[in-house]
């Protein structure tokens, strides 16, 4: 995307060039009063922030329509019983995600942090997420497990999160794999 | 009025953009005063590292690989120059390309590392930067903005890389 923000940026740069001449050629707004002009730019400016807003959200429209988006979001509640590495996703047998955790990102994570992993689209249907999680495991060994869901994708965004909690009656960490409703 | 109708002018022709930004869209690799492309990677001593956690800071990226001669001459130069330097600032970080990371290992250490390596093996991140040859040093400013990329190392560039990195420091 760094066409796409180059592009914007000589588009707001015309447009703040051009809004001005645009207030002078306004019969209504033109006044030889300065602080009448400051409030014209700071009111175009203002429009500018709001419309660089709504282009986030038609970029993310873009891209991933809503009714075929499947959004994959990662969340820990563990303490004693995983340190978290990697996380590798497949969907339908297709290697779509695959992330490292640095400490700092882990730590974010285990004080209440969201992932938002990752982000596709998927034609409706029936699919597989697989989800792989590699760190280390009780007593500091090497742990690598997977997780499997299999769902519907109907027309609509699908949202999945990936759990990773601490199992105290079994001395082990979960890993669930779950549909957002 | 007008206002109305430059907001509209506006709204057309960043949408128009957005539609034909998203057919061009393409992965170049970065060239001087573009974004320093993110990535993450394990070190020798298994923790993983990010390069998007270093902004704010002055980063010197290595490329080599241990088989790569012109590498093994630049590698104790750069290891130098960290030293003269002494700064919580600068970041200097390797990147080896090895498939063989025992091989890697072992060359960081007769050649006196001094800094952490990253493990490239499957030469992902290699692709990523395009890296035309090797030794590649790439010199990141404190916004993760690619200011100099070099290709090759000939005796006598670390002089060259001191002066670019304390002009960044300064910054």
């Amino acid at each position: 995307m760094t066409i796409f923000r180059q592009a914007i940026a000589v588009l707001l740069t015309i447009m703040m060039i051009g809004g001005p001449v645009y207030a002078q050629e306004a019969p209504a707004a033109v006044t030889s009063d300065s602080g009448a002009l400051d409030s014209q730019v700071q009111e175009l400016k203002q429009d500018v922030l709001n419309l660089n807003r709504e282009l986030f959200v038609l970029e993310e429209e873009l891209l991933f329509p809503a009714n075929t988006q499947v959004v994959v979001f990662l969340s820990m509640d563990v303490g004693k019983y995983f340190e978290l590495d990697a996380v590798e996703l497949k969907l339908d047998d297709t290697d779509v995600s695959s992330y490292l955790y640095t400490p700092r990102e882990a730590d974010a994570l285990l004080r209440g942090g969201v992932q938002r992993l990752y982000t596709g689209n998927l034609k409706t249907g029936e699919h597989e997420l697989v989800a792989i999680f590699t760190g280390k495991g009780p007593s500091g060994r090497d742990y690598r497990t997977g997780a499997t869901l299999n769902f519907e994708k109907n027309i609509g965004a699908k949202f999945i999160e990936l759990k990773i909690s601490d199992r105290d009656s079994k001395q082990q960490p979960a890993f669930v794999v779950k549909e957002w409703e | 009025m007008y206002f109305k109708l430059a907001r509209m002018i506006l709204k057309g022709g960043l949408i128009l953009t957005a539609l034909l930004s998203v057919a061009v869209a393409s992965a170049a690799p970065p060239k001087a005063n573009e974004p320093a492309p993110d990535f993450a990677l394990k070190t020798f001593s298994g923790v993983n590292m990010r390069l998007s956690e270093m902004r704010g800071d002055v980063v010197l990226l290595n490329f080599w690989a241990s088989w790569c001669r012109s590498c093994r001459s630049e590698i104790p130069r750069i290891a130098e120059l960290i030293g003269s330097l002494e700064r919580d600032d600068l970041h200097v970080v390797g990147v080896t390309i090895d498939e063989d990371t025992a091989q890697a290992r072992r060359a960081s250490q007769e050649l006196g590392v001094n800094y952490p390596t990253l493990m490239d093996d499957t030469n992902r991140i290699a692709k990523l930067y395009d890296l035309p040859t090797l030794p590649v040093t790439v010199l990141i400013d404190r916004h993760g903005v690619v200011r100099y990329f070099h290709a090759g190392y000939e005796n006598g560039d670390e002089a060259l890389y001191l002066q670019e990195v304390n002009a960044l420091l300064a910054e």
